[in-house]
């Protein structure tokens, strides 16, 4: 186990370097550049390299640093810790995304376990009452939730309590952006400003867990161990809900591992449709503003969690399953 | 001997694409208290669907359509879940062919034994895990503290038919099913397990329904045996009886079919064709296409279980009519 977990960390850190790299390149050769005179012509040329040699992206004599080269210097930062500075909003980068990541886990924390407490419940019903009335409608119903993308549903969520909904009794006064104004000391308040941004998260994760379960529900009540319990003299209640369910929900384990960086990425847009303040919609803005730091900060923070879930996941698996052993 | 299990006229229907499976077509089998009864036939003869029947396990698209199954003088078949539940794993238990997939992977072998004896006999986990160790030990798994705690995946096979075993002798069950235990055993195996049930069964005192398509181990177990043939039961003698002399037409054939040892044979002999296909059953008796005799009335009338020689010995055939 410790052999194990060792190497998965050791290929973690190459992930995170190869992805370092790439996303880095990827950043300094899409067009366009932190400041120029195209985009805003009030400025003057002279005052444009000025800012890029503040920047640190051009030398003395205003010919830009090859990739190579400021890539080395990102990565000499980046062993300190340190994530450069925004373009944008001349903070460090590791100071910006500590102020906004508690706000992100927590909509993506809520929405995770919004999905998880609605879609698991959800599937294995379907499960357990197979074309039945409610097992055809979840059925058609999360078919639906997976086609649709979050961002599109958050802006028809909009649409509907914004536009339909606002001279309309059904209108329940959802603060429509915004996070909070009481902040944490008014919990009620943030409970309200969150319904919106989780229920356009979590819809698709619901879709996605409650078809899973049922699937895997349905392939575990088929097994020849369930049947030894029922001639075990068990309730119908008891295997389905401890013979059974304890073999279909290991599946899901390694489904969260990979749904948390899917919520992460649909946040992206949805934080930036309800305004909320998380690292979404701070690395929004920075793509449109071409706060190379930011974006590289924002990728590189996902990228790591991703790789971490992922071990989690496994390490769960391991946990959860006496079959699996590292 | 008193009567513990009798089946009185058992139907039990499938629906399946195409239509509905007669799968058991009127049996008619009585256990009696102590007894090991044999239930023979090929794959698809409906013996394992009697077992489940009894036990009423079978699955959403099986259904028993009429007879009754009496245990003691409860019929099984009109019980209420809970009732039925209680009778299950204690009075009677099963056990299964597949012993690498019986046991739920995610628990203790001696987890999954004592939740039995928890359950019916309504004793501590302590209790429970206490008798499960000691039936390990019954049936001849050494240091069954540790094995206890092992899970299956961490057994051989046959010494996971040994747990399957252990579990279902755990509540002490007047009646054991024990449907095809061997066949998915190396022979090797097979002789220790079923020397094991034998030795059990002595100290237990529990009927046993020994399901199986291998008479070698009809031979050597039961003290009776039924011959099924497409849902219906065509032959029932005591064991010495049947071998000795074999009057259903399809049982003088699976008998023929043993190679023996020292007789020189050129071939086996087989029984030709196969079993009807059980969406269309001909009408009449289901094993004319196949039978050497053909008997008149057999194309019309299915052949009625009737006491033949002896009122031990019962055979369906027109040809002793």
């Amino acid at each position: 186990m410790t052999f194990y977990l060792v190497r998965r960390v050791a290929i973690g850190i190459f992930l995170l370097l190869l992805m370092s790299a790439i996303f880095f390149t990827l950043t300094r050769i899409t067009p366009g550049a932190p400041v120029s005179v195209g985009e805003n012509p009030r400025i003057h040329q002279d005052q444009v390299n000025r800012r890029l040699h503040s920047l640190g992206l051009t030398d003395a004599n205003g010919n830009p640093y090859s990739i190579p080269e400021s890539y080395v210097r990102y990565l000499g930062a980046l062993v300190h810790g340190n994530l450069g500075d925004s373009y944008q909003y001349n903070e460090p980068v590791t100071t910006l995304l500590m102020q906004r990541l508690p706000n992100s886990i927590l909509l993506l924390g809520a929405a995770l376990l919004v999905a998880l407490g609605i879609g698991i419940p959800l599937g294995i019903y379907a499960s357990t009452h197979q074309y039945s009335k409610i097992d055809m409608t979840t059925s058609i119903v999360s078919y639906i939730g997976v086609s649709i993308p979050s961002f599109v549903l958050g802006i028809y969520l909009l649409l509907i309590f914004a536009v339909f909904l606002k001279q309309s009794p059904l209108h329940w006064g959802f603060p429509l952006f915004g996070m909070h104004t009481g902040g944490v000391d008014d919990p009620l308040d943030l409970l309200i400003h969150m319904v919106l941004p989780v229920t356009s998260l979590a819809i698709l994760q619901i879709a996605i867990f409650s078809r899973f379960m049922r699937a895997s529900m349905l392939e575990v009540l088929h097994q020849d161990y369930i049947r030894t319990a029922r001639a075990k003299g068990l309730a119908v209640e008891r295997v389905n809900y401890k013979h059974a369910l304890r073999n279909a929900i290991l599946p899901i384990i390694t489904l969260v591992g990979i749904a948390i960086p899917q919520i992460v990425n649909g946040a992206i847009i949805t934080e930036g449709i309800f305004s909320w303040p998380g690292t979404g919609q701070l690395a929004f803005g920075a793509v449109v503003d071409r706060d190379y730091p930011v974006i590289l900060g924002v990728v590189m923070l996902v990228a790591a969690g991703t790789v971490l879930f992922n071990l989690i996941a496994d390490v769960l698996y391991a946990v959860a399953d006496p079959r699996i052993r590292y | 001997m008193s009567d513990l299990l009798r089946i009185e006229d058992l139907h039990t229907q499938f629906h399946v694409h195409g239509g509905t499976v007669k799968a058991v077509d009127g049996v008619n089998l009585t256990i009696p208290a102590r007894a090991t009864v044999g239930l023979v036939g090929e794959s698809g003869s409906g013996k394992s669907i009697t077992a489940l029947s009894i036990m009423r396990l079978l699955e959403k698209n099986g259904r028993i359509t009429q007879g009754h199954v009496w245990f003691h003088d409860r019929d099984l078949i009109g019980l209420p879940d809970e009732e039925m539940q209680d009778i299950r794993g204690n009075d009677i238990s099963m056990i299964f062919q597949e012993p690498m997939t019986a046991l739920n992977p995610v628990f203790t072998v001696g987890d999954q034994i004592a939740e039995a004896v928890r359950l019916h006999q309504k004793v501590d986990h302590q209790a429970g895990l206490n008798r499960a160790i000691e039936m390990l030990r019954l049936v001849g798994i050494s240091d069954p503290k540790r094995r206890a705690g092992q899970y299956p995946h961490e057994l051989s096979g046959g010494m996971r038919q040994r747990v399957m075993i252990a579990m279902a002798l755990s509540t002490s069950p007047e009646l054991l099913i024990a449907d095809e235990p061997t066949t998915a055993l190396d022979v090797t195996i097979q002789a220790q397990i079923l020397k094991l049930m034998r030795n059990l069964k002595g100290e237990f005192g529990s009927a046993i329904l020994l399901i199986t398509h291998d008479l070698g181990v009809v031979a050597e177990m039961c003290d009776s045996v039924a011959v099924m043939y497409a849902g219906r039961i065509v032959e029932q003698a005591t064991t010495e009886e049947l071998f000795a002399s074999p009057k259903h037409p399809y049982t003088q054939g699976l008998l023929a079919s043993i190679p023996r040892l020292g007789k020189k044979q050129e071939r086996l002999h087989v029984i030709t064709g196969s079993v009807p296909n059980p969406l269309a059953v001909p009408p009449g008796c289901a094993f004319r296409p196949r039978c050497p005799i053909k008997a008149p009335r057999s194309d019309r009338d299915i052949p009625p279980l009737t006491a033949n020689g002896s009122a031990e010995h019962l055979v369906a055939c027109w040809q002793y009519e």
